[in-house]
């Protein structure tokens, strides 16, 4: 699916680029990718991507739900890179989503998962099974700075977003304070948040995409 | 030295008084908070201007009992909230984290 008609989607509302399944530590159970893809088809939306932190792992069972449901499936993660700030990498290819998954597996720094601390990590088949538990922490940092993300991708294969950047917190302008000239495909901006200020140079260089970046059903 | 010990620094202000008074015998000072759980001493005090509910959840991993946050940062309602129910106790300086370092350097 082409990058333009995906971000033009998302404009006329029909595009959510941003949502968590129940392998982030900090969503909840009960966001199965069967209830996302629901979701997606209950509220209108064409397109649907997942975007875990920093994992693939729900992906295959993802992209069977949203086939039953007649949604498009995007797939990816939101990585942690080595600052501390979150970006939407995205693409339609669930193939090149896993490989991306292998390598982003390779550099995250290896937290033991302490479920009493940060919750479950459950990857999910299509029979809506927990397969297995990702046994590191997925809220670390990955060994990966925001402008190597390049090196392991293929730009015209991928949507590179940088998350929430109004956020006070895991934003490219928290933790670094400017945005830097890097070939962003967009930029999220969080709606309804005390946030940070957005420089004008910045919001008319980028496209904005607003995404629900859903953790809970409710 | 205690957490308590800290309430005699002037230029330290406690907000969160609802903690364990344990004994600190290191500190630990970050703004990464994958920095601070790969290499942290457990039990450390943490100097920092990360505060957020996930500090208070690297807290609870690494059994951490006081968070300095630096620069008089904005502490938020749910910071707070998330370090009273780990009983971590919570102070706010206008020092930075190499000022506040020091301070607790002496102490330690």
């Amino acid at each position: 699916m082409d990058k333009k008609e995906i971000l033009s989607l998302n404009k006329q509302g029909k595009a959510d680029l941003h949502i968590h399944s129940c392998l982030s530590p900090c969503a909840s159970l009960d966001m199965s990718p069967r209830n996302i893809a629901k979701y997606g088809k209950e509220n209108g939306f064409d397109v649907v991507a997942l975007t875990d932190h920093s994992s693939a792992k729900n992906c295959p069972a993802f992209k069977y739900e949203c086939e039953k449901q007649g949604v498009t499936p995007l797939f990816g993660m939101e990585l942690t890179t080595k600052e501390e700030l979150h970006v939407l990498c995205i693409t339609d290819d669930l193939a090149k989503a896993m490989l991306f998954d292998k390598v982003v597996e390779e550099k995250i720094l290896k937290i033991p998962n302490d479920l009493t601390v940060f919750g479950e990590q459950p990857v999910v088949n299509e029979k809506e099974e927990v397969i297995m538990q990702v046994p590191y922490y997925l809220g670390a940092a990955v060994d990966m700075s925001v402008d190597d993300i390049w090196d392991f991708i293929d730009v015209t294969e991928w949507l590179i977003i940088p998350s929430h950047i109004n956020r006070k917190k895991y934003s490219l302008i928290s933790q670094l304070g400017f945005v830097p000239d890097l070939p962003f495909d967009a930029i999220e901006i969080s709606k309804n948040i005390n946030g940070l200020q957005v420089p004008d140079d910045v919001l008319n260089k980028y496209q904005v995409v607003y995404n629900s970046d859903r953790h809970f059903m409710e | 030295m205690k957490v308590s010990d800290l309430k005699n620094i002037e230029e330290i202000k406690l907000v969160q008084d609802s903690f364990d008074d344990v004994d600190v015998v290191a500190g630990y000072t970050s703004d990464l908070l994958s920095d601070v759980m790969a290499n942290a001493l457990n039990g450390s005090i943490l100097i920092t201007i990360q505060a957020h509910k996930n500090t208070i959840a690297v807290c609870k991993l690494l059994d951490m009992k006081a968070v300095i946050i630096c620069n008089d940062r904005e502490t938020d309602e749910d910071f707070l909230a998330s370090a009273k129910q780990e009983n971590v106790a919570i102070f706010v300086t206008e020092l930075n984290q190499y000022q506040a370092s020091n301070i607790v350097g002496t102490l330690l």
